[in-house]
């Protein structure tokens, strides 16, 4: 068919769709690229560079100033000045003629000098000499760069001449290889030898030309250096505003480039154009070591976040550590104003020195601070305090605040700063600039503060990381570029949209408000969600495994991550690794996290087979009596009985002390599990086979100790009711208690299943009284000293309260008599957390009637605590009997006992604690039945179970059983069911995860392991029906109960759950551990009920429990990024864990306070002049001064004072002076702004470029200079016991001094590392022997292991960058004795003195002159055998022993100035030191003959060589009588002379 | 959840509301189209009233008010009536096979436009009226499904197109007349009636896919893990009818044989048809067994499988109804038996068959063999049988046309087909898991 004109479809109607279809795709190409132009983050970046511009445009204000500018003038006047002078005519002389002579054969010689000349002569006569000069120099410079070309020129032709050279020697070389012809050889040379010649011609002409040129040039500059200098004075002024200048252009995008009509680069934000090459784009960070696990392989990390935080890492321009901007936050200031009404013409800048910008950073009208003057009014406006009443303190209170010294760690809020947005006046709201000026130069009351209200920081995203030092700062130890956003957040770092970077808000508030502005929805896809601020801390325990090292330290003193701590230590404390095992190895040598886990079981092991092996041997023993006439069963149970001593034995030495007995663990395993038993059916032990495998090594064991005493002898110390009493709830004993509820938790439950509870929990609770006190082991009390005299039992208890309260048990414990002891929270996360139990009403918990001996089990306890718990953390706290003094200090002879003594008055206390009624009740039998036979079908066949119920377990059946069916064994008594049931639940609940049970040595942990909670799955965990149990139950205190209100789950975690979030099901299991039974039980068993118990912990502590259980991933990073401490770092960390463990903080403190101050010039008083050994003083380098004297923009200076305040003399407590410099009284009311503090330094400090050395003066504080204060590490005990113990020795002596109170407690380990020898210390921390006459209580034996005690050590020397683990002490070299004696006989002659005889020490005999002058050491200190008279507060260590404990150069220093060491001891300078008098003063020289450091050095060496001097004092040979050769060793050594036997 | 059911109904207002003017707008352009187009008023009359209905109910939706919406909502008896109906598992089956032989026997009735345009609008009618239910809304309104939704309609719009060409046609035929098609033998040009053509639909597809970006983010969920695998676990869509023949055969017969045989089968179509009729028009009348055939395999055991598989299995791969919550605590009792087991131990109360544990291998698969007898009787028996069986009597005359190969290799692909239907049903009323069950050679049928 031919084709015709006509289409198939109408063309109208196909133009028309076509039309539209067009339409519609130019329409949804628009929409394209409108949703690409208008996505979020190109809007955040806008406004983060306005926000940039602004800032650097109000920084620029800065130099603007007047007296910036004034400064600029003059400089500029400067080179003004001598742009105008005269060209130094020597020099101008000296070079015309050197430009006359120019070096033959170059251009220069055609230089017409005329001109310049003629200029010169010009410049003589010129009145503005500025031109002609310039001229002049220009003329001048152009000569030298023609020398200068000239001599590039030489250059060049040395180069190529070189090349020629070089060419030439390479044809020689080839000549070589093709064997030339010696005459074609010798041409070649000739013609190397000719090129060499040219190149050393030319080499001279080029450094001819060269010498010329530098002459020139340095003549030259030498005309201009003046000019030169004043210019770059002037630039260097100006720099600072240029770079401003320049980072103010680059963040200002115009369409127009300023300077021509050439285009900017803000087209290219437009619509549509921005999709091609925007200047805002997305910032891509690359971290291609940090991986994200994608399950199948671990990717690079992309982090996009800071497109839209830009300046997350932008620091504050007045601190590199503080970010440029906080989150957004109103404060109030108060503002001082002029005394009288300003002169009208006066602008607020000149005023107050502050400027307001026309337009805000983010919202355009806010009235925006773009300018504040360096110590102007505004400079200097305070921080208003937040309430009048409670600064008002009477003077005791305020001293005893000052005496807790609590961390004080507030932002200064002082002053305005720029950015600062002003909200209000007096309460008046501000909107506009002219309301803002009016209030501040018209309405205002001359001379009064105004109160400002301002808003500071800005909205995110714009803000700044808090603490850039620790974080996203380039020299931070987390810097963007190294560690990222998400390695620590979380989160989808590659999204670039706030609701697909998967932010997680931190209250509901917060979620609300993203729901509404950026559709914020819960990502359940991405499985690493942002953690929410709250819980922020958790990720830092992905790389700090050991935790400690996040402790605060010297150079992050404020704490890093003090909620995640507050978590670790409530864990530690509360044991939760007991059964949730938190296993920080993957493998051996993995690390993958914190390592939680309870060491291994040796020792309750070993005491459990000593235990069976010792009930065995009574049985053989008995066998042995009827065994007597067979001779074969007689051997046999000899034998047994050898093998069963031999257990005893070694498992006796596991037990004491597992972790220094190898040897005898590995013999006792050996032992148990060869085969001892062949000969006879009879097993030598029950059930030793399983003991014999725990005692196996374990790779990389667990550290920690059970949290709970042992219940192996508990029966000797408890009784059935109290035990009874204390299992249902021990709160209901001793409210402060941190055991566990595991009855009673109903709270969910109704129906049958409340019935069902109520039915069967009474009955596990006495099955496990019956099974703790059936398996009771027995245990010998250590005996009370003989030797006691008999005491009045009201001076007892008075005695004993005194003991209690200073010999230390207050450190750990708390008790209702000594409120005040209790710790300071120093973690306001944990709360307080005492190391251990609160003793009050013991009285009632020991003394009870029936078996078990309270009192005798606390004196034994007291006397020797491992006796009964073996490793418990309770030290031996050495309590001797005590031969008592009479007021005046005399001995009476009366002895008593202070063990006693404490006990007494720790029995007195008795609270109106009756046990529960059900605790004196028998067991129900009927539900016992029930239970019983409910456990046993359970394992048997219900026909079964009724059987053994009713009949027991069939004898027969006794070696297929485990556990607790054994106790089921041939009959069924009730006592056998109840230990059954006892056995089961002690298995259940897992009691053994805390105490040492007997019969549980072997026993697993029975919850969860936690290592890697953090990333569980919630689709793995069980929410059941708890959304309706939160409903019921808030339903339910709707009802009526509105006090119970603050008990309901914040709704934050109820959302939590809502949307499964682990964090959420976490939070409820602590708060109800049972809730997750609601509605989910009453179809299944009474034992597969959950069993988790109630802790007592309060919601923030469960938040900071939860903190740390989330940062729990076991996904560790590689190894360059996981915080591994080396060196001291790491004896740092480990030796805190010790700290920690035996609480050795409780007593001593180890780290002094710190304030930081920031104070104005004249604020405080300079330091004396004294006359100071040279060695004794601390040098500073220029640079340190300079620092020290710097002032910010306030005009004030910082620094950091390490130390404490110091104390009256009268009471104990800090002295604290009002505004007349008097001190406070008691009584009075004060407010706390205007009191000074006494600061004694405990380091040397430096403020303003002043020296300030320790002891010299007290440091007179200002409240108002002190910015920040920083806790002291450890020593609760120490400060609480310091005003009391001057209390109680007033009674005695009334004149001590306060002040030297500290030497009578615990010593402050401050400086420890370097005062004390490693190994000494070490023994000393295993076995403390008393050092100190003058303390109170004494150091205690801590329950500690020979590694813990190295690690302490190293802690100490590593603190104070001391030498360890070994040092060497040089001064007792034979060699330097020998020179120094040498050098003193020498002095000896010179002054014509007499020598001593030649076996003599002279030197050490002269430095014990002094040490047992009446005047000096003696004095004090014991030495030897001997002891000075006086109290015990008067008398010091021992000299003798001086040489094991004491580092040399310490006993040098404190020697030569004891206060700069410790300003509070008593002890005086005895060798003083003054370079104006005879010998540089010093003791007498009839006691030692030298100046006064040779006195000190043989004052030192005496002492570290003592066991010398004593030695060679005390000769060994003549006590040795020399023996007669006996008859028989004269035969011997015969036979051996003769060779033959 | 209280709270956030008024958040949803806040969340779908919006779009709830544009979709009933939407339906406003073409029910009226339909009016319009019919009153000026086909001069028919009274019929103009009805969609324009329609039209009016869309549009009172869009206020209502748009208002997100609970008490509103739950008026404009498919009432709860209604929808609990309908998961417990789509709750028994057969209903789905037998009910789409009822349904579209209803269709086919009544095609004539449903290719009728004003019946297809009111069952078009009872449909959309019926989703506005679900999807404010958030389970409904949940499944229908995810990214993924939303091409399923839009496939849904497609197919019927072209099963309905084909149908009511082939019905013209037929009847035309009936009366001596040419299809339609032949009557259109006129060639057509490249330009402008082919690529003007490919053109507009270029563009518009274009907009369609940035529309489609835009609105509709990429369903991307987490990194895959060997852990944690997502419940349900899908298949892409176009696999939903291979994942559901899993659950009635092994891996190898419903991955790799059944699979083969689809392919196989397709390719071998142009040998076995033998049919000369309908080339290059529309009927059914002349076509009814490839006719048939097609819509079963295609429709019933594709496209249904699909739309089962994605909108009504849930977690655990269990029949949740399209209103019920996909809670993967719903547990159903799966108490499937063996063939064997039927027959020997709850037919004849004895033990099955075993070989005594010293049998050698032979031994053992005789046991195996004798145990499994009654299933292997029963399946040589469908596929050896059936066939001849048929060709005598319903397939009498295909028998003689096509000759014994080509015939038996039709029958026999028919019969596998059909073994999944009746696997299908096997399962859901007399719970048999195996008809040859052999563990031991991992050889299950």
């Amino acid at each position: 068919m031919p084709a015709t004109e006509k289409t198939w479809r109408s063309q109208k109607l196909m133009h028309a769709i076509f039309g539209i279809s067009g339409l519609v795709l130019l329409l949804s190409t628009y929409w394209m690229l409108q949703a690409d132009h208008s996505r979020e983050w190109k809007g955040y970046q806008r406004n983060a560079r306005n926000i940039e511009r602004d800032l650097t445009r109000w920084q620029k204000y800065e130099f603007q100033t007047r007296e910036v500018q004034d400064e600029v003038e003059k400089l500029a006047e400067q080179l003004k000045a001598v742009q105008t002078k005269d060209l130094d005519k020597a020099l101008y002389a000296k070079l015309i003629k050197k430009i006359e002579n120019p070096i033959p054969d170059s251009d220069s010689s055609k230089i017409d000098l005329s001109e310049i000349k003629s200029l010169h002569d010009q410049l003589q006569q010129a009145s503005d000499k500025t031109e002609i000069r310039q001229q002049l120099i220009a003329q001048l410079q152009e000569i030298v760069g023609k020398a200068k070309s000239d001599e590039k020129e030489r250059s060049r032709l040395r180069k190529f001449q070189n090349a020629n050279y070089d060419a030439a020697k390479a044809k020689l070389s080839l000549g070589v290889r093709d064997s030339l012809s010696d005459d074609e050889m010798t041409a070649l040379q000739a013609k190397v030898d000719r090129e060499s010649d040219e190149v050393a011609k030319r080499t001279e002409t080029y450094e001819a030309f060269n010498t010329y040129r530098k002459d020139l040039e340095d003549t030259l500059g030498q005309m201009t250096t003046e000019e030169v200098d004043a210019s770059k004075a002037l630039e260097g002024k100006q720099a600072d505003l240029k770079l401003l200048e320049v980072a103010a252009q680059e963040s200002t995008v115009t369409y127009f480039e300023s300077s021509f009509p050439f285009l900017g680069k803000k087209w290219l934000e437009l619509p549509i154009l921005d999709a091609f090459n925007s200047p805002l784009t997305i910032d891509n960070h690359h971290y291609p070591e940090l991986l994200v696990d994608y399950n199948f392989k671990g990717v690079a990390r992309f982090d996009r976040c800071t497109t839209c935080h830009r300046s997350i890492d932008k620091a504050s321009t007045h601190d590199p550590r503080k970010p440029a901007y906080l989150p957004a936050r109103e404060l109030t200031l108060l503002l001082g104003t002029p005394d009288a009404k300003p002169e009208a013409v006066k602008t607020l800048r000149e005023v107050y020195g502050i400027r307001i910008a026309n337009e805000g950073l983010v919202d355009s009208n806010d009235l925006t601070v773009s300018y504040v003057r360096p110590s102007s009014p505004a400079a200097l406006a305070i921080a208003a305090p937040d309430t009048e009443n409670t600064n008002r303190k009477t003077g005791l209170q305020l001293r005893q605040v000052v005496a807790q010294s609590l961390n004080q760690l507030a932002e200064p809020k002082n002053g305005l700063q720029v950015g600062d947005v002003i909200l209000a006046i007096n309460g008046n709201k501000i909107l506009e600039e002219r309301a803002f000026q009016r209030f501040l130069m018209q309405t205002t009351k001359w001379g009064e503060l105004l109160k400002i209200r301002v808003r500071r920081g800005l909205p995110q995203p714009y803000t700044g990381h808090p603490r850039l030092d620790l974080f996203t700062g380039p020299s931070s130890p987390h810097a963007l570029q190294e560690i990222g956003c998400t390695s620590c957040h979380e989160g989808q770092g590659s999204a670039t949209a706030f609701k697909w970077t998967s932010h997680t808000p931190s209250n509901l508030d917060q979620r609300e408000a993203w729901q509404k502005e950026h559709g914020w929805f819960n990502n359940h896809h991405w499985i690493f969600p942002m953690y929410p601020n709250r819980f922020a801390e958790a990720s830092c325990l992905r790389c700090h495994h050991e935790v400690t090292d996040l402790q605060p330290s010297e150079r992050f003193p404020e704490p890093p991550a003090a909620k995640l701590m507050a978590g670790h230590k409530l864990i530690n404390s509360y044991g939760c690794f007991g059964c949730h095992e938190i296993n920080g190895f993957d493998g051996p040598d993995q690390r993958v996290g914190p390592d939680l886990r309870l060491e291994p079981n040796y020792f309750a092991v070993a005491q459990e087979l000593g235990h069976l092996a010792e009930r065995r041997v009574r049985d053989y023993q008995k066998q042995l009596q009827k065994v007597s006439g067979d001779a074969d069963q007689l051997a046999e149970v000899n034998r047994r009985l050898a093998i069963l001593s031999e257990i005893r034995n070694l498992a006796g030495q596991v037990a004491s002390d597992w972790e220094h007995a190898h040897g005898a663990r590995q013999q006792l395993r050996e032992l148990l599990s060869s085969k001892i038993e062949s000969t006879s059916d009879e097993p030598l032990l029950p059930a030793s086979d399983n003991l014999a495998r725990t005692l196996n090594d374990v790779d990389s064991p667990g550290r920690l100790r059970k949290v709970g005493p042992s219940l192996r002898y508990v029966g000797h110390k408890l009784d059935k009711k109290f035990l009874y009493d204390w299992i249902q709830e021990p709160k209901h004993f001793r409210p402060g208690t941190k055991m566990p509820q595991f009855f009673g938790l109903r709270e969910h439950l109704d129906g049958t299943d409340l019935e069902t509870s109520q039915k069967f929990e009474p009955i596990e609770i006495r099955g496990i009284v019956t099974y703790l006190l059936q398996q009771t082991q027995d245990y010998q009390p250590v005996d009370p000293p003989t030797d006691i005299d008999p005491v009045d039992s009201a001076e007892q208890l008075e005695r004993g309260k005194r003991l209690f309260q200073t010999r230390g048990c207050l450190a750990c414990h708390t008790h209702e008599a000594f409120p005040a002891a209790k710790p300071t929270v120093t973690n306001h996360f944990a709360g307080e957390i005492p190391h251990g139990p609160d003793l009050s009403a013991l009285g009632s918990k020991l003394i009870r009637s029936g078996k078990a001996d309270g009192p005798r089990w606390l004196q034994s306890w007291l006397r020797e605590p491992s006796n009964y718990h073996v490793r418990t953390r309770m030290p031996n706290l050495l309590l001797e009997p005590i031969e008592q003094r009479d007021p005046t200090g005399k001995l009476t002879g009366v002895v008593t006992d202070p063990v006693a003594d404490i006990s007494a008055f720790l029995l007195s206390f008795r609270s109106d604690w009756q046990p529960v009624p059900a605790a004196s009740q028998p067991a129900d039998l009927v539900n016992l039945d029930e239970f019983v036979l409910q456990l046993l079908s359970n394992t048997y066949h219900q026909q079964a179970a009724k059987r053994y119920l009713e009949q027991g377990i069939p004898e027969s059946m006794r070696s297929e059983l485990k556990g607790a069916e054994l106790e089921l064994v041939g009959s069924a008594s009730t006592e056998q069911k109840l230990l059954y049931v006892g056995r089961k639940a002690v298995a259940k609940y897992g009691c053994y995860g805390c105490h040492d049970v007997p019969g549980f040595e072997d026993a697993k942990p029975i919850g969860t392991g936690l290592a890697d909670w953090g990333r569980k799955d919630p689709s793995k965990l069980d929410f059941a029906h708890i959304t309706h149990h939160l409903h019921h139950e808030r339903e339910h205190q709707h009802a009526g109960h509105e006090s119970e209100h603050s008990d309901l789950l914040d709704p934050y975690f109820e959302q939590l759950i809502g949307d499964h979030d682990r964090a959420g099901f976490a939070m409820q299991k602590l708060r109800q551990p049972r809730s997750y039974d609601y509605k989910n039980i009453t179809n299944k068993g009474y034992n597969e009920r959950l069993r988790m118990p109630l802790f007592p912990l309060s919601d923030q502590q469960r938040e900071a429990v939860l903190t740390f259980v989330l940062g729990l991933v076991a996904e560790a990073p590689r190894a360059e990024y996981v915080n591994r401490p080396q060196g001291r770092e790491k004896a740092i960390v480990e030796g805190r864990q010790v700290l920690e463990k035996y609480n050795c903080g409780g007593c001593h403190v180890l780290e002094t306070e710190r304030w930081s101050l920031t104070f104005q010039a004249d604020d405080f008083r300079n330091p004396p002049t004294t006359k100071a050994y040279p060695f004794l003083r601390t040098r500073y380098n220029v640079q340190q001064t300079t620092e020290s004297e710097q002032k910010d923009y306030r005009d004030r200076m910082h620094a950091q004072v390490s130390g404490f305040p110091a104390l009256s003399d009268e009471d104990g407590l800090p002295q604290v002076w009002d505004e007349e410099d008097d001190p406070l009284d008691d009584e009075e009311l004060y407010q706390s702004d205007n009191v000074s503090f006494r600061f004694d330094l405990w380091k040397p400090a430096l403020l303003n470029g002043n020296a300030y050395e320790v002891g010299v003066i007290q440091l007179q504080v200002p409240a108002p200079t002190i910015e920040k204060k920083f806790a002291p590490r450890g020593g609760h005990l120490t400060r609480y016991l310091l005003p009391r113990v001057v209390a109680l020795e007033q009674e005695v002596n009334p004149s001590v001094k306060g002040s030297e109170a500290w030497g009578w407690l615990p010593p402050p380990l401050v400086g420890e590392g370097r005062k004390v020898q490693t190994d000494w210390l070490h023994d000393f921390l295993l076995d403390p022997h008393p050092i100190r006459p003058a303390l109170f209580l004494r150091m205690p034996r801590f329950n500690m292991s020979s590694n813990e005690a190295t690690k302490l050590v190293n802690y100490f020397a590593a603190m104070d960058q001391a030498d360890y683990p070994y040092e060497f002490d040089t001064r007792t070299r034979a060699s330097h004795l020998a020179s120094e004696e040498a050098e003193y006989r020498a002095r000896l002659r010179e002054r014509n003195l007499p020598e001593p005889g030649a076996d003599e020490m002279a030197r050490l005999d002269a430095a014990m002159n002094i040490v047992v002058n009446n005047n000096y050491c003696v004095k004090c200190h014991l030495i030897g055998d001997f002891e000075p008279e006086g109290t015990a507060r008067t008398k010091a260590p021992n000299l003798a022993n001086v040489f094991q404990r004491l580092r040399p150069e310490f006993v040098r220093r404190w020697i030569a100035n004891p206060k700069q060491i410790h300003s509070y001891t008593s002890m005086p300078v005895n060798i003083p030191y003054d370079p104006d008098v005879d010998h540089a003063g010093g003791v007498s020289q009839d006691l030692y003959t030298g100046t006064s450091t040779q006195q000190l050095d043989g004052l030192v060496d005496l002492l570290m060589n003592f066991d010398t001097y004593t030695e060679n004092r005390s000769p060994v040979a003549p006590l040795v009588q020399p023996a007669e050769p006996t008859a028989e060793l004269s035969a011997n050594s015969a036979a051996v002379a003769g060779g033959s036997p | 959840m209280h709270g956030n059911e008024s958040e949803f109904l806040q969340g779908i207002s919006g779009f709830l509301g544009g979709f009933y003017i939407t339906l406003a707008v073409i029910n009226g352009i339909a009016a319009l189209y019919v009153w000026e187009g086909l001069h028919k008023p009274k019929l103009a009359l009805v969609w324009l009233t329609l039209a009016v209905f869309f549009l009172i109910l869009s206020p209502l939706a748009l208002s997100g008010e609970a008490h509103l919406m739950e008026v404009i909502s498919v009432p709860e008896s209604i929808r609990n009536l309908i998961n417990a109906v789509i709750g028994i598992p057969w209903v789905y089956s037998t009910g789409t096979l009822l349904l579209l032989s209803l269709l086919y026997i009544f095609r004539n009735f449903f290719v009728k436009p004003v019946v297809a345009w009111t069952g078009l609008n009872a449909a959309l009618l019926l989703m506005g009226l679900s999807i404010t239910n958030p389970s409904f809304a949940a499944i229908v309104t995810k990214p993924d499904n939303v091409p399923i939704v839009g496939l849904v309609f497609l197919l019927g719009f072209f099963t309905w197109l084909s149908a009511n060409k082939a019905v013209t046609n037929d009847q035309r035929m009936k009366q001596g007349l040419e299809p339609t098609e032949k009557q259109d033998q006129e060639k057509v040009l490249v330009w402008p009636d082919l690529v003007y053509t490919e053109l507009i639909c270029m563009i518009a597809v274009m907009a369609l896919l940035l529309v489609w970006g835009i609105l509709l983010q990429a369903p991307l969920e987490e990194p895959a893990s060997s852990v944690k695998t997502p419940n349900p676990s899908k298949a892409p869509w176009y696999f939903l009818g291979l994942q559901e023949m899993l659950v009635y055969y092994d891996p190898w017969m419903a991955g790799v044989v059944l699979p083969s045989l689809i392919v196989f089968g397709l390719m071998a179509i142009p040998f076995i048809d033998f049919n000369k009729q309908g080339n290059g028009y529309y009927t059914i009348e002349q076509r009814k067994f490839a006719y048939l055939t097609f819509q079963l395999g295609f429709l019933v055991m594709w496209v249904t499988l699909i739309v089962l598989g994605t909108f009504l299995r849930g977690p655990n791969w269990n029949f949740f109804g399209p209103y019920e919550i996909w809670d993967p605590h719903k547990v159903e009792a799966l108490n499937n038996i063996d063939l064997s087991e039927y027959f020997w131990v709850i037919g004849l109360h004895r033990a099955l068959p075993s070989a005594p544990p010293d049998a050698g291998a032979m031994e053992q698969i005789g046991y195996i063999i004798f145990r499994e007898l009654p299933g292997i009787l029963l399946l040589a028996g469908y596929l050896l049988v059936m066939p001849p069986l048929l060709a005598i009597t319903v397939f009498r005359k295909f028998f003689v046309r096509m000759g014994f190969l080509r015939f038996m290799l039709m029958a026999n692909l028919l019969l596998f087909m059909m073994l999944l239907p009746i696997k299908m049903v096997l399962r859901w009323t007399v719970n048999l898991k195996y008809i040859i069950h052999i563990d031991e050679y991992f050889l299950n049928f």
